[in-house]
């Protein structure tokens, strides 16, 4: 049967690996305070009238959308991804947003009283 | 419970004119914004919602429909302004439909609280999954084969941070629009 690998690393090795945990943890630490910043800053931008509901719309989900592209990037690891990864990704999105268009076509057909 | 007697009061399209004084529907129409066709506020006589004899709900406005015209009302609001002591009177006949703030109240309502509480439940089933990770399983699957436990932490974070992905459209879309 599956004996347990060898798991023990030499001490230069250990050093190297630590060092870099390190790093990925400062990586981490800065996009959070990001999204705490941003989050703020979506907060104030609701309050400034941009001419129309639509654009308030607009500009918020821009922001959001920055967000969400650090958290894909950095949290979920997409920015270091194998070309897969990203071709099951786009895969997905197109079935999303075929979805949100279904959701859309209600426009055409309005539930009125 | 004061939570429980904030009412929003639809007026009947004919008649929004009559309350024109807290709704402040010319200079919105001027502005090109959409008519308010509804006026919330506390409920002064609850008694009133099954009594066919009180004619008129006595409402203690929210502080949009005391000062309708002022362009710091044009924007929602993210904190809560509680409801004030200025009292309109609305007479039943004029009124479409009054309902509490739970899911029932509207379309925008329903979503809301659907999606709110959807969001709330996937949060939980990330902080089932973390509780899950922290007992000894992990220490001991991290003995046997390291290579596994770092795949079962990296798919929870995918999951977790997936969560937070959606929370980051839902939180301006529902709270702050």
């Amino acid at each position: 049967m599956n004996n347990p690998p060898d798991i023990s690393q030499d001490p230069a090795e250990h050093e190297e690996y630590a060092h870099n945990v390190q790093k990925h943890v400062r990586g981490y630490l800065t996009v959070g305070a990001l999204l705490l910043a941003f989050t703020g800053i979506t907060v104030a931008l609701s309050y400034v009238d941009f001419g129309t509901r639509k654009a308030n719309i607009g500009v918020a989900m821009l922001v959001a959308t920055l967000k969400a592209g650090m958290v894909a990037a950095i949290f979920m690891h997409l920015a270091a991804e194998k070309r897969l990864i990203y071709r099951v990704l786009i895969f997905t999105g197109f079935f999303v947003l075929a979805l949100f268009w279904l959701t859309y076509l209600a426009w055409y057909n309005p539930v009125v009283r | 419970m004061q939570k429980f007697e904030h009412y929003g009061i639809f007026i009947k399209p004919g008649v929004l004119e009559k309350y024109e004084q807290y709704l402040g529907n010319n200079r919105r129409t001027e502005k090109g914004m959409e008519p308010r066709i509804e006026i919330s506020g506390h409920l002064h006589n609850p008694e009133a919602l099954k009594d066919p004899n009180i004619k008129e709900y006595e409402i203690g406005l929210d502080p949009v429909f005391v000062d309708p015209n002022n362009p710091s009302n044009d924007r929602p609001h993210f904190l809560y302004a509680p409801p004030t002591d200025h009292i309109a009177k609305i007479e039943k006949e004029d009124v479409d439909r009054i309902d509490s703030f739970g899911p029932w109240h509207s379309a925008y309502f329903a979503s809301y609280f659907t999606i709110t509480g959807l969001h709330g439940a996937h949060v939980l089933a990330g902080v089932l999954v973390f509780i899950y990770m922290w007992l000894p399983v992990s220490k001991r699957l991290y003995q046997r084969n390291p290579e596994h436990l770092a795949n079962r932490v990296e798919v929870c974070g995918l999951f977790w941070h997936f969560v937070d992905l959606v929370w980051i459209f839902v939180f301006p879309l529902f709270y702050l629009l």
